[in-house]
């Protein structure tokens, strides 16, 4: 008995030493921690640049000082190579720490490379086991290099800057959206639909690279770059773009919900308004043989912000509400023909009728014929805190 | 001193040895054939399965406390019979090798890379054996045990990452025709027909085995079924049928806020455990096989050479994923089917033409 128990524990312990997986051992001080991630090509000569925005770790609420300022928080290393998998080997060349990109948090395409296609990069992300494919992908205007080597203010990490801004106008706004990860673009084209990509504009072209004179300067925005405006993909490859204010009516019709402030015209006169939408329906039928979108919406409004004017009986808000319905199907209505005008499907009508009428002959042709129309039921909910805004006494 | 393992012990170990490497190797081959309707196939297959159960109870029925490999002693004599049992040994131990594989694959694809395989092969075995050495009751109550703790974290990862579910993914719903899986044979075999290695612990089983078992089949494709539900849900169909590993991506991509992104190694963790158990019953079913057949003095050798054996066949399985993808797509359909219907029906064959003689002789 006591030689099988001794028997027992010697398997056991020999087992011990096996199970601490000795060679995949990583220490975090060995890691180069990728934050962001830009990709670009060049044409000419037929190769890939990639650059990774590599956080310091010294940097941070335990910045030690040194002469000359403060340490950078991140820094960017450039590669260019043949094809995505090469760096892997390249990039130590210069990179003395493991590289580390299953945390990143924004992947960033070069306008030109995104012309071209980015479908090898996606499939690149998808293949490597650490390879994270479930975040915001963004288009940048222009050339990539300034921005990988831009400082943010207020968020010390540029990657942190984007997805917090991605984050708040998703909320506030329509002018961003939660289905622009790399794993959306992937579905969407798969399923050969269209999906638009947030791009990200420099406001001037100052430039800094010292983080200490980024962080002590007063001026927020010289040198940075803003989030505007949308790129449309297709088939992996970018077709076209879309400014601001059709990016609000597409994300609408997509069925997002952030509280959008937009200024409004209500009998010739402005009125500043919020609204978010409650509801959207979309119901496909056919008359004689042509397909039918019936899609309707339901919005909230909110007259918290309209400084201009306040409605002051029933029949003043069914007027506003009535004028504001028309006014958003009318923008909706106009997307729609400049979507159908390019060939974009920016409705996403295949797909819907893909799902709906699965045995349609021909859905392509269907989809090119296919009529819309939209309904917008808007209703006034809120007020702000004043019931009338102050008229003053003249 | 009588083994004794309960119904519900008994049910609960169907389950998981059916579930067991099910989620690694099955969901991405049968999303890109069933796409957004793949999620009806395993309760069809279950279906099958449930039939292929009711046929070794047939079997089983003529040998009351007989084990699968002491039938063929019983029925054919000593040595036809221990050639027959030979070959179950020789399927058990190529399913726990191909196991063992399946799961250095998975551990060398997902979380460890550098680690060599053969670590993985020893490290498991040597547990295993050790459990098993332990006997029959001390694997079903090992499974009683971590069930529970297979349960909850699994479906409580799922229900986090359902902040990526979309509905339409499922749409045109029951669109696809019926035709297109049969033409697939392949999955109609796995991981049904496997559960034969069950068979090896009905003596056991207090107040018979079937019940238990036919419910835990019908279980397990239903939990199959949701599972491939859930992950078209979660990824889409076009995406799922490409992955290698979608439970695994599926998780992957759930963040929760900004601290919690690595709730995979969950998922990598449940899944070892399944592998585990079923790797528990199936060198059981070779262990016992062994016991039964030569009837050893001591049994320590035979687990030694049993884990040199394991670990050779898993290192020289299949030389890459594409070999076992065409293997598991075109062939193994037949290996199983001989194995798990072509002998239990020439045993079944035997049994009847003895017992006929015998009525004639009296």
């Amino acid at each position: 008995m006591t030689l099988r128990h001794a028997a027992s524990l010697l398997i056991l312990l020999a087992a011990v030493p096996l199970l601490s997986s000795c060679w995949d051992k990583t220490e975090m001080n060995q890691l180069a921690l990728v934050s962001m991630v830009g990709v670009d090509s060049d044409t000419g000569k037929g190769t890939i640049k990639t650059y990774y925005q590599i956080i310091n770790p010294l940097s941070g609420s335990s910045t030690i000082k040194v002469p000359g300022g403060e340490q950078a928080p991140v820094y960017t290393y450039e590669m260019e190579a043949k094809s995505f998998g090469e760096i892997r080997s390249l990039i130590y060349r210069k990179l003395p720490r493991k590289l580390f990109i299953a945390h990143y948090k924004v992947l960033l395409v070069s306008e030109r490379t995104a012309r071209q296609g980015i479908r090898d990069y996606a499939n690149f992300i998808e293949m490597q086991p650490s390879g994270r494919s479930s975040i915001p992908m963004l288009v940048v205007d222009g050339p990539l290099e300034p921005v990988m080597k831009t400082f943010t203010p207020l968020e010390r990490v540029p990657s942190d800057s984007i997805q917090a801004r991605l984050d708040q106008l998703f909320q506030n706004s329509l002018f961003s959206e939660r289905n622009i990860k790399i794993t959306d673009v992937i579905e969407r084209m798969q399923q050969s639909r269209s999906i638009v990509l947030p791009v990200l504009t420099r406001t001037d072209d100052a430039r800094f690279s010292n983080s200490g004179e980024v962080f002590s300067d007063i001026d927020a925005e010289k040198g940075g770059f803003i989030i505007s405006g949308g790129a449309v993909f297709q088939n992996y490859r970018m077709t076209g773009r879309l400014n601001d204010e059709q990016l609000i009516w597409y994300h609408l019709l997509e069925g997002d919900r952030g509280r959008h402030v937009r200024q409004f015209e209500v009998e010739g006169k402005p009125v500043t308004l919020e609204f978010h939408l409650n509801k959207i329906r979309r119901k496909p039928s056919f008359q004689s043989g042509r397909p039918v979108i019936r899609i309707s919406m339901d919005i909230e409004l909110s007259a918290a912000y309209a400084t201009e004017y306040v409605p002051k009986s029933r029949g003043e808000v069914d007027k506003l509400e009535r004028e504001v319905s028309r006014a958003i199907e009318d923008e909706c209505l106009k997307l729609f023909e400049l979507s159908r005008e390019r060939e974009w499907d920016l409705l996403g009508i295949k797909y819907l009728l893909h799902r709906k009428t699965p045995d349609h002959p021909n859905i392509e042709d269907a989809e090119k014929n296919a009529k819309v129309s939209i309904r917008v039921n808007a209703r006034l909910k809120k007020l702000g805190s004043l019931q009338q805004p102050y008229g003053g006494t003249g | 001193m009588r083994i004794m393992i309960s119904r519900f012990q008994f049910y609960l170990l169907t389950i998981n040895f059916i579930i067991g490497t099910t989620p690694f190797v099955m969901l991405q081959g049968l999303i890109a054939i069933g796409k957004q309707d793949a999620w009806i196939w395993p309760i069809l297959t279950g279906g099958a399965g449930v039939l292929a159960g009711l046929f070794w109870l047939l079997l089983f029925r003529h040998y009351p406390g007989r084990s699968l490999v002491q039938i063929p002693l019983e029925a054919m004599g000593r040595f036809p019979g221990a050639i027959v049992s030979f070959l179950f040994f020789v399927y058990f131990c190529n399913l726990s090798g191909w196991i063992l594989r399946n799961l250095s694959d998975f551990l060398n694809g997902t979380i460890m890379p550098a680690t060599p395989a053969i670590v993985f092969h020893i490290t498991f075995l040597l547990v295993v054996c050790y459990t098993v050495a332990q006997g029959a009751e001390c694997v079903v109550r090992l499974n009683q045990i971590v069930t529970p703790l297979l349960f909850f974290p699994f479906w409580v990862v799922f229900l986090l990452a359902t902040v990526n579910w979309n509905w339409e993914r499922f749409e045109p719903v029951l669109y696809l025709n019926p035709v297109v899986f049969f033409r697939h044979p392949a999955f109609l075999g796995f991981p049904f027909l496997e559960t034969i290695s069950l068979t090896m612990l009905f003596p056991h089983v207090q107040k018979g085995p079937a019940r238990p078992f036919l419910l835990g089949i019908l279980t397990a494709s239903v939990s199959l079924s949701i599972l491939v539900f859930v992950i078209i849900g979660l990824l889409g169909a076009e995406r799922a049928s490409q992955l290698t590993y979608p439970v695994y991506t599926a998780i992957q991509e759930v963040a929760i806020g900004e601290a919690l992104v690595n709730i995979h190694s969950v998922i990598s963790v449940i899944l070892l455990v399944l592998i585990f158990i079923k790797l528990l019953v199936l060198v059981y079913s070779a262990s016992e096989t062994l016991q039964q057949v030569v009837r050893p003095r001591t049994r320590w050798p035979h687990f030694l050479s049993l884990m040199i054996l394991l670990t050779a066949i898993a290192h020289s399985m299949y030389e890459n994923p594409v070999q076992n993808a065409q293997w598991s797509e075109e062939y193994s359909i037949c290996y199983n089917a001989f194995f798990t219907i072509a002998i239990p029906a020439l045993l079944l064959a035997v049994t009847w033409i003895k017992r006929a003689y015998q009525k004639r002789q009296n």
